[in-house]
């Protein structure tokens, strides 16, 4: 099975938005399914280092990030959204209606994140 | 060291100290038929020379033998056994008297007429007692204890008693059971997660009903997110309050944050974390130093205080989830060892943030976010 193929069976069995794999070095999405706008290139420099945090809180909560991020979930009013960076150099995104119960999400991204990267 | 698959264990064995033939022989009868070497005694002395003779798994005491108190003889086996587990048993037992048993390390204190079928399982929770430390302990949370057991990786069921009453029980650290006023499975779970009060007790794992299924984190993350729909479900502004994550939509409804009462819980139910109120547009650069921020955990001296101020990764959780979604209520971010969380809440900005080391340790900040952000949510609903 395709890790396309699997993206889509997780999107669409887990009753999520949508969900990528991306490529931590060149920010290529290397599989996924319903994964357009899925999250900003904005969002991936911050998330990912290229850009440090400048805004009104850096003021009172020191100076830059201590490490590179592990996971992120940020749950709004219509949809949250569940990243994983994975050791070998992915990204694991994830977008799930607002409804659905973070552990599943987290569950979700965790078995994306589990399957095999193919050639 | 793993047995032959051919050798069979050795039957373990018991002795039953009483003064009543009756008892010693059924109990012998009873045990036995379960694959128990029990051997009798009718006085303290025998049963001291057995204690003395061999490797005793459990021994079964009367309190009021003949030739020395039970009490005295449990004791001794403290002493001579120190491996052996110890069940006490009385006719009519005072509450000194289970005080005295506990102390000098009874596993469990039998009334009788004896069940025997109780017996049994106290005899199966004293042979699960050959490891690891028994007792008291109190201030324990349900949660508290199942993320103990859960780590530990234990095989168990764990009792409720109180107002409310059920069973959860654990395999290899696995949620796999739940029961509750004849309910099972997730309700079941969901309405223990709810007792604030009451006591527990574990037995040994004796059944197979598997009513749960999945991670245990996420079958608890589940639960206690089913608990907070329920309450909210339940509460008087159930209609006004959308689903989930946009429960701030109606900041009158709400009173305003209660700092002693916060700090109460904190010091309760996550020490050693830190909690602070953020005012991002108080906290514009060029302001005075700890202007837009104040910290809101136990103050003072704490021993378990991880964090001496505001780790960085708050603002970037901050700034993420500005870029993620305007709209966001709730953010989590997992860096090094360090998780944020920010929590948007009646029109109210709070941080909590604690040092993780592990997987085990992400969780616990994971249930420990989502249970503060259900207690500022039940709070300042209530306008308290």
């Amino acid at each position: 099975m395709t890790r396309d193929r699997q993206f889509e069976i997780a999107v669409l069995d887990g009753g999520a938005l949508g969900a990528a794999a991306i490529d931590i070095a060149t920010r290529r999405i290397v599989a996924g399914f319903a994964h357009d706008g899925l999250v900003r290139p904005a969002l991936l420099d911050l998330l990912l280092g290229a850009v440090l945090p400048r805004g009104p809180l850096t003021w009172v909560c020191g100076g830059p990030p201590p490490s590179t991020a592990r996971e992120l979930m940020v749950a709004g009013t219509d949809r949250a959204l569940f990243c994983a960076v994975l050791d070998r150099g992915e990204l694991i995104v994830l977008a799930a209606p607002v409804a659905m119960s973070i552990a599943l999400g987290w569950a979700l991204v965790r078995n994306l994140a589990a399957a095999e990267r193919t050639p | 060291m793993k047995l032959d698959a051919e050798t069979p264990a050795p039957a373990p064995v018991i002795v039953i100290a009483d003064r009543d033939a009756e008892i010693r022989e059924s109990v012998r009868g009873f045990m036995s038929a379960r694959g128990y070497c029990v051997e009798p005694a009718a006085d303290a002395d025998a049963a001291a020379e057995l204690l003395r003779g061999g490797d005793i798994d459990v021994l079964i005491s009367e309190l009021a033998l003949r030739g020395a108190d039970g009490t005295d003889l449990l004791s001794l086996a403290r002493t001579w056994a120190p491996s052996t587990r110890r069940i006490a048993i009385a006719a009519d037992v005072t509450s000194r008297d289970r005080d005295a048993a506990l102390r000098h390390g009874a596993v469990r204190v039998l009334a009788k007429p004896l069940s025997l079928l109780e017996l049994a399982d106290a005899i199966g929770l004293a042979r699960d007692c050959a490891d690891g430390l028994h007792g008291w302990m109190h201030r324990m949370s349900l949660i508290d204890v199942l993320q103990m057991y859960h780590l530990a990786g234990q095989s168990l069921v764990l009792h409720v008693r109180g107002d409310i009453e059920g069973a959860i029980a654990l395999r290899r650290g696995e949620l796999v059971d739940a029961e509750c006023r004849g309910r099972a499975g997730m309700p079941a779970l969901v309405e223990l997660l709810a007792v604030k009060r009451g006591q527990l007790e574990t037995s040994a794992l004796d059944h197979r009903r598997r009513s749960l299924s999945g991670p245990f984190d996420h079958v608890l993350l589940d639960g206690l997110r089913a608990l907070d729909e329920t309450r909210r479900a339940a509460g008087p502004a159930a209609n006004a309050t959308p689903a989930v994550n946009g429960w701030f939509d109606e900041p009158d409804a709400r009173g305003p944050l209660d700092r002693d009462a916060l700090a109460r819980w904190l010091g309760e139910h996550a020490p050693g974390a830190g909690v602070w109120r953020i005012d991002p547009d108080g906290a514009a650069d060029g302001a005075a130093a700890g202007a837009g921020i104040e910290r809101l955990d136990p103050p003072g001296p704490h021993p378990e205080r991880e964090l001496a101020g505001p780790p960085g990764s708050l603002s970037w959780a901050y700034e993420l989830a500005e870029l993620a979604d305007p709209t966001w209520t709730r953010v989590e971010l997992t860096s090094g060892d360090s998780a944020v969380a920010l929590i948007r809440v009646s029109g109210l900005l709070i941080a909590f943030a604690r040092l993780v080391s592990g997987e085990a340790m992400l969780r616990r900040f994971q249930v420990e976010s989502m249970r503060l952000l259900r207690w500022l949510t039940d709070h300042l609903e209530d306008g308290r």
